[in-house]
């Protein structure tokens, strides 16, 4: 069981505050759910947790050590998927496979799963946005890393690829600790067991579309 | 940084140092002597590489986050690569 704790987590780009002393803990077995509206901060918070973008101020903890966020992708304790595709167009996911994992038996895992193995032999700039988000979310998810970062992964992604990804993110939790964010609300309010809306640099509670038309993420009018 | 996958880092490598090559090569060939294609390929030309994989690929940095590599750290891999290849080719330059 790993721990991860965010507490004082604040952002300002200029004088607007985006994240406003932000707080909240991800365990494994958790998969949180994180929505707001565009420009709310949602990808500014993931890249702060992964230690790409700098805070004006936060708190790190992993399994009750304060760590630094320059050190948290040297540590390796977290993964990430970005929200546009990180991996290099010109090689196949045969080749891009090795390069993340020595093990053959690791390798297989990816490379034999059913919904990767008609890919093999295709370059990744070539894949659909289904494909391409399944095989890099198998990428990541594969790694040891304790907690995995999830920026968008449905978006863009046809349903049959949705359903798969859920299923992953499911099997996922009981052995890692997921944040996500995405503006597919009904996949994020389905597969989290905890859902929390980003609104004026605040997390708030949801856990209804009741909630997030209560908080002004959904017109009334379409429910 | 644990378990670090070189696979990995020789790929960043290769793309910036395909910029490397072809910027030092240029500057060597404006200047009319090799001996400028070593000591800007070890030199200026890696920060010149370097900056082409920022601005093309930065995206792909998340590839090797990822993998524990940070900006810094593979900048720093690449800079120890091609310090002892400017300097052995400095030598055979010199030699020769």
């Amino acid at each position: 069981m790993h721990t991860l704790i965010i507490s004082e987590l604040a952002k300002n780009f200029k004088s607007k505050s985006v994240l406003d002393y932000i707080a909240f803990e991800c365990k494994t077995g958790d998969i949180i759910g994180i929505l707001g509206r565009n420009g709310t901060g949602k990808s500014t918070l993931l890249k702060i947790l992964f230690g790409t973008l700098k805070a004006d101020k936060i708190r790190v903890s992993i399994d009750g050590k304060n760590i630094s966020p320059e050190e948290i992708i040297p540590q390796q304790k977290i993964a990430y998927l970005p929200q546009e595709s990180f991996l290099p167009k010109s090689l196949n996911v045969r080749e891009i496979v090795p390069l993340y994992f020595k093990e053959g038996d690791m390798q297989d895992k990816i490379l034999y799963d059913p919904l990767i193995a008609h890919i093999a032999n295709t370059k990744a700039g070539n894949l659909s946005m289904g494909e391409l988000r399944y095989f890099e979310l198998m990428l990541v998810s594969t790694l040891p890393n304790p907690f995995l970062i999830l920026d968008e992964p449905f978006s863009m992604v046809e349903t049959l690829y949705r359903e798969k990804i859920k299923e992953k993110l499911i099997n996922l939790k009981t052995t890692k600790g997921i944040i996500m964010t995405d503006h597919y609300y009904h996949d994020i309010l389905e597969t989290a067991n905890s859902c929390l809306l980003l609104r004026n640099g605040r997390l708030i509670t949801v856990n209804s579309i009741d909630d997030l038309i209560g908080n002004g993420y959904l017109p009334a009018s379409n429910y | 940084m644990k378990h670090p996958n070189t696979k990995a880092f020789w790929l960043y490598y290769r793309i910036t140092s395909i910029t490397n090559l072809a910027f030092s090569a240029i500057f060597a060939a404006i200047k009319l002597d090799f001996i400028w294609l070593f000591l800007i390929y070890g030199t200026f030309g890696t920060g010149v590489g370097i900056l082409f994989f920022n601005y093309y690929y930065k995206n792909q940095y998340y590839f090797y986050h990822n993998l524990g590599y940070t900006r810094r750290k593979l900048a720093q891999n690449t800079f120890l690569v091609n310090i002892p290849i400017l300097i052995i080719g400095l030598t055979l330059f010199l030699i020769g």
